[in-house]
C-alpha cells in the first residue's frame, strides 16, 4: 500500500484537472499552462502545478526563487494573486536534479500527494515527451488534456503519436493548441510555419477542436513576471476558455 | 512537520482498505526510509490524533525505519547511508530541517554520488509504504 499515492488521489478527487502536454519540446506548454492558470485566477482560486522536474519553467516564468514552506498539511504553495503554485524546483532551489527513471514517479507522486492543494481548479504543466509524468498523472487523476504543438509538419507528426496514446487510454483531449501560428503585422498576418494545414487536418480526423494561437514578440519582456502580462496571447487564451 | 500529512495519508488509506474489506484494524506496519529523516514519534503522535476522527480508532502504528542499501548502476558498488554521511551533512546545513530529502527522499541521487566512482546513477529504495496490517 502506497499512502502517498492514495493521498495524491484524494487531493485531486472531484477537481477539474487540466494538463498541458506535448510530445514535442519548446512548443509553449509552460507559457500556455501559466496563462491558462492566470486567466482562471482572475475569477477563482486556481492551482498551478509544475511537473517538469528538470526544467521548472513555471518558477522561472513567475520569477520565483524561494523555497516552499512546509506545514503540517504538507507543501505550502507560492501564492501569486489567486494562484497557488507548486514545483519540485521549490523544494531544491537552484540545485540540479538528476534521477534514475524509476525514481521520477516517486518524486512526482510526492509532490502531488504532499502539496497542500485547496483549489478546485488545477492546471498542470508537464515536460515534453511521454515519460513518467504522463503515467503518474494517469495514476492519480483523470486529467483533461490540452495538447500543444507548433503548426509545423514535424511537430504535428510527433504530437499525433501522443494523441493516439491519449485517446487509446481514454483521456479526454480538450483541445489541440497550435501555438505560434501567426504573427500580426501592419501588412496582415505572417505564418512563420506556413498555413497550419497539418494540425487542422489532424483535428478534423480525430474530431478534436483546434485552437490557433499567435506569436507575441512582447511576451519575452514578461519572462519572470508573467502575471503582469495582459497581451495578445493571454487574450486569445481567455477567448478559448470562455467558449 | 509534514509527518502529519503522511500520517493522514496512512490513516485514510488504511481506513479505506478496512472499509472495503469490512475488517477492523489493530495494527498498521509502516516502513519509511531512514533517508527521509522522518520523526517516528511525530508520525505516531499524528497518527494517534488523526485516527480518532476515522473508522480505525483502535489501530496502533508501528514504524520501521529502513536503512538504505544503495547500489551503483554504473560500477556495482553497494553502499549505505554511513558511506555518504559526509555528502548529506551539507544538505542539512544548506536547507535546514525542511530539506529536500526529508520531503522527497527519492531526490537523493540529485545530491549524493557513489563513493567509489562518483556516479549519481544508483538504485534507491525510497518509498514510504504500509507493509502490513493486523486485523
Ligand atoms: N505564442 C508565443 N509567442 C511568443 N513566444 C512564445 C509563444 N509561446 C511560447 N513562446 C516562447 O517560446 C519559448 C518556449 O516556450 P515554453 O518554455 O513555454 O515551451 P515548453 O513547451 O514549455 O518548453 P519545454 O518543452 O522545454 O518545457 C519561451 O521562450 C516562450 O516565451
Ligand atoms: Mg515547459
Ligand atoms: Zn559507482
Amino acid at each position: 500500500m502506497n499512502p502517498i499515492l492514495e493521498l495524491a488521489r484524494e487531493r485531486l478527487k472531484g477537481k477539474r484537472v487540466l494538463a498541458v502536454m506535448s510530445a514535442k519540446g519548446g512548443v509553449g506548454k509552460s507559457t500556455i499552462a501559466s496563462l491558462i492558470a492566470l486567466n482562471f485566477g482572475e475569477r477563482q482560486k486556481t492551482a498551478l502545478i509544475d511537473l517538469d522536474i528538470y526544467g521548472n519553467s513555471v518558477l522561472k516564468l513567475f520569477g520565483i526563487q524561494k523555497l516552499h514552506e512546509v506545514s503540517k498539511e504538507g507543501i505550502e504553495p507560492f501564492r501569486v494573486g489567486n494562484l497557488s503554485i507548486f514545483s519540485v524546483g521549490g523544494l531544491v532551489g537552484d540545485h540540479y536534479i538528476v534521477l534514475p527513471g524509476k525514481e521520477e514517479g516517486n518524486v512526482l507522486e510526492s509532490l502531488l500527494g504532499l502539496a497542500n492543494l485547496r483549489e478546485e481548479t488545477v492546471v498542470i504543466d508537464t515536460p515534453p515527451g511521454m515519460g513518467e509524468e504522463l503515467l503518474t498523472l494517469k495514476r492519480v487523476a483523470n486529467p483533461e488534456v490540452i495538447l500543444v504543438t507548433l503548426p509545423s509538419k514535424l511537430s504535428v507528426m510527433v504530437v499525433e503519436q501522443m494523441l493516439e496514446y491519449l485517446l487509446e487510454s481514454k483521456l479526454k483531449v480538450e483541445w489541440i493548441v497550435a501555438n505560434m501560428c501567426y504573427l500580426n503585422t501592419p501588412f496582415g498576418p505572417i505564418y512563420p510555419f506556413g498555413k497550419p494545414e497539418f494540425v487542422e487536418k489532424l483535428g478534423v480526423e480525430k474530431g478534436i477542436k483546434v485552437e490557433y494561437l499567435p506569436v507575441d514578440p512582447e511576451l519575452e519582456d514578461f519572462s519572470g513576471r508573467i502575471w503582469d502580462y495582459s497581451g495578445l496571447l493571454k487574450e486569445e487564451i481567455r477567448k478559448i476558455l470562455d467558449e | 512537520m509534514h509527518e502529519w500529512a503522511i500520517a493522514m495519508s496512512v490513516v485514510s488509506s488504511v481506513e479505506k482498505w478496512s472499509m472495503e474489506k469490512n475488517l477492523g484494524v489493530k495494527k498498521v506496519f509502516l516502513s519509511i526510509p531512514s533517508l527521509s529523516m522522518l520523526e517516528v514519534e511525530v508520525l505516531i503522535e499524528a497518527f494517534n490524533t488523526i485516527k480518532k476522527e476515522s473508522k480505525i480508532r483502535d489501530a496502533e502504528l508501528e514504524v520501521r525505519v529502513r536503512d538504505q542499501n544503495f547500489k551503483c548502476r554504473s560500477c556495482g558498488n553497494v553502499f549505505t547511508m554511513k558511506d555518504i554521511r559526509d555528502q548529506l551533512d551539507p544538505i542539512l546545513r544548506d536547507y535546514g530541517e525542511e530539506n529536500p530529502l526529508h520531503i522527497v527522499p527519492s531526490l537523493i541521487t540529485a545530491f549524493a554520488k557513489c563513493p567509489k566512482c562518483g556516479s549519481h546513477d544508483f538504485d534507491v529504495d525510497s518509498s514510504i509504504r504500509v507493509e502490513g496490517i493486523e486485523v
